[in-house]
């Protein structure tokens, strides 16, 4: 009997704690879905009154959101391609490729996780500057091709494929591209959709840099354009709420499809 | 240099192995040319700005020596910056570890009826801290916000929760450590399942109660994994920027203005000081390496493998 009341006190304690969890996100998505005043200053405010998407067309008349959440998309999509390609291969160099010195280009790669962004960050505005590349999605983008963490993901999985394989796929003539992206690729493929998902995520939310390195709403990413919406919307919080469902919906869908994905690839450094 | 190697590969094939093979070199061509030219170059050049002083409009004007790392370490402002930054790191990692464990101990015993609360409290995994921000700052917004509500409710009076100085520094670690927390959960729920059942059926039956159980067995067991979540969570609340950008400001009069903020501004926000921007930078840098040497010396030693 008091096993059993102590089992349901745990449960109710972790249900409270996790519905207080999520409350922040549940808030945001009733009060964008509410009609008329978004907050009412009511404790009413934590359960979702009414159905009405009039926030929804308020943020998109009041800012260019679409076109921020295409940028934004590109942005995604370019990084994400560029840091999986370029640390595949790196990868793949620092463990095949018989170098001289593996752990000298490793070390050059990994050195670079210790230099902050935030350090190089008047640095690399004023090489974007000087590139005439202000302003532009391609500004975005451009400092993040190479991730050096996802070259250690990577080469970590490489390092524990059997090199014997390898090695007779060469001696029987397989061009190293091929068996790149035709044999080791697909076999480590959970670390490839890891880095990818994590890859992606990151890239979709990035704040700093995009708002350094832009200028005009149109050339903004979401993330910094919902913030600036908010700012213009004074007191109106149903358009600036509406504008953070919308930018906050493609990386929720990455992380539940790719949740297992995901467990294993955040706890992965973690493991001594 | 050939024959050492060769002697050391037993089953021939010494020419195919010790030389380089030529792809090798352009498929780490990609990698080493950018980090060169967005991490070592700008890292040189960041050093060489932090010695000079800017003009009005960000163009060096002139080599001033170490003016600009004199004017930071001597202006009251610099000073409360740095601590600012490290109330911010301190608490933040603090909160983390306590929500985390109060979170990631019942989690990890996995009872019938809390994998619903097990997935729910990943959600915070999937927000960016610009969505995190502006939720909070809807929840803290004077009198019409959720959490003012509350605070009127039990005291009577707004909390201030962006208004008062001592407030929004609390805030801003509250939503840091909400953006956290599924992260830190998911860490800590997997080193509590790594423990043994046997370690902790032996000491319950040596007659340790719950507290006593966590305190002596639970916790010892997994300072790996506390010692990870301290080094990667105080180096990112160091470098922590959205999340103060978008819920204060830096405000209010400076109470939440941390080290990568005062970067910020000194470059973007209203001023191109570049110099002062870059000095700071440099700054960041040492504080960062130093605090990951110092927390891999003095923490390591505490840890248990």
């Amino acid at each position: 009997m008091r096993a059993h009341l102590a089992r349901g006190a745990v449960i109710a304690y972790l249900a409270v704690a996790a519905l207080l969890v999520a409350l922040p996100v549940l808030y945001v998505l009733f009060a964008a879905l509410r009609p008329g005043q978004a907050l009412t200053g009511t404790f009413r405010d934590v359960l979702p009154t009414g159905f009405s998407l009039e926030n929804f067309t308020a943020a998109l008349g009041r800012a260019p959101i679409l076109r921020q959440m295409v940028n934004s998309g590109v942005v995604t999509l370019a990084q994400t391609a560029a840091q999986v390609l370029t640390a595949l291969l790196a990868a793949y160099a620092l463990v095949f490729g018989r170098l001289r010195r593996p752990n000298l280009v490793f070390a050059f790669i990994l050195l670079t996780m210790m230099i902050p962004g935030e350090t190089i960050l008047v640095a690399n505005y004023l090489t974007i500057r000087s590139l005439g590349l202000f302003d532009t999605v391609v500004a975005v983008f451009l400092p993040f091709l190479v991730s050096a963490y996802n070259v250690f993901l990577l080469r970590q999985t490489f390092l524990s494929f059997p090199k014997e394989i390898e090695e007779a796929a060469v001696v029987d003539g397989v061009r190293p591209m091929r068996f790149l992206f035709g044999f080791l690729v697909p076999l480590c493929r959970p670390t490839v959709v890891t880095v990818t998902l994590m890859a992606a995520i990151a890239a979709w939310n990035g704040y700093l840099w995009p708002l350094v390195v832009s200028e005009t709403p149109a050339s903004r990413t979401v993330q910094v354009g919902i913030k600036i919406l908010t700012d213009e919307s004074g007191t109106d919080l149903g358009a600036s709420l509406a504008g953070v469902t919308i930018a906050a919906i493609p990386t929720i869908v990455l992380v539940l499809l790719g949740q297992r994905f995901l467990a294993k690839g955040l706890t992965q450094g973690a493991v001594k | 240099m050939q024959h050492v190697v060769a002697t050391r590969s037993p089953r021939g094939r010494a020419g195919s192995r010790s030389r380089p093979r030529a792809w090798a070199y352009g498929a780490l061509a990609p990698t080493v040319v950018a980090l060169l030219a967005f991490n070592y170059w700008p890292l040189l050049r960041t050093t060489v700005l932090s010695f000079q002083s800017s003009d009005l409009f960000g163009r060096p004007s002139g080599f001033v020596g170490a003016d600009n790392y004199a004017s930071m370490l001597g202006s009251p402002d610099f000073r409360r910056t740095l601590l600012v930054t490290s109330l911010f790191v301190v608490l933040t990692v603090a909160g983390k570890l306590l929500v985390g464990l109060a979170l990631a101990v019942p989690l990890s015993r996995r009872l019938r009826g809390t994998a619903f609360s097990r997935a729910t409290v990943l959600i915070p995994m999937a927000v960016s801290a610009a969505v995190a921000g502006l939720a909070f700052r809807a929840l803290m917004s004077p009198t019409y916000g959720l959490l003012d509500q509350i605070a009127i409710a039990l005291t009577g009076r707004p909390a201030g929760w962006l208004t008062e100085p001592t407030m929004a520094l609390v805030s801003i670690v509250l939503v840091d450590v909400w953006i956290s927390i599924g992260f830190v959960t998911l860490l800590l729920i997997a080193a509590i399942d790594a423990i043994p059942v046997d370690v902790e059926e032996a000491a319950a039956l040596d007659g340790a109660g719950r507290m006593r159980l966590l305190r002596s067995v639970t916790v010892p067991l997994i300072t790996p994994t506390l010692f990870f979540i301290v080094v990667t969570q105080s180096v990112q609340a160091m470098r922590e920027f959205t999340i103060i950008q978008v819920v204060t400001g830096g405000g209010p009069a400076r109470a939440t203005q941390t080290l990568v903020f005062d970067i910020w501004a000194k470059a973007f926000g209203g001023t191109a000081d570049y110099g002062a921007a870059s000095a700071r930078g440099i700054i960041l840098l040492v504080v960062i390496a130093v605090l990951t040497a110092v927390q891999f010396g003095v923490l390591e030693r505490r840890v248990n493998y």
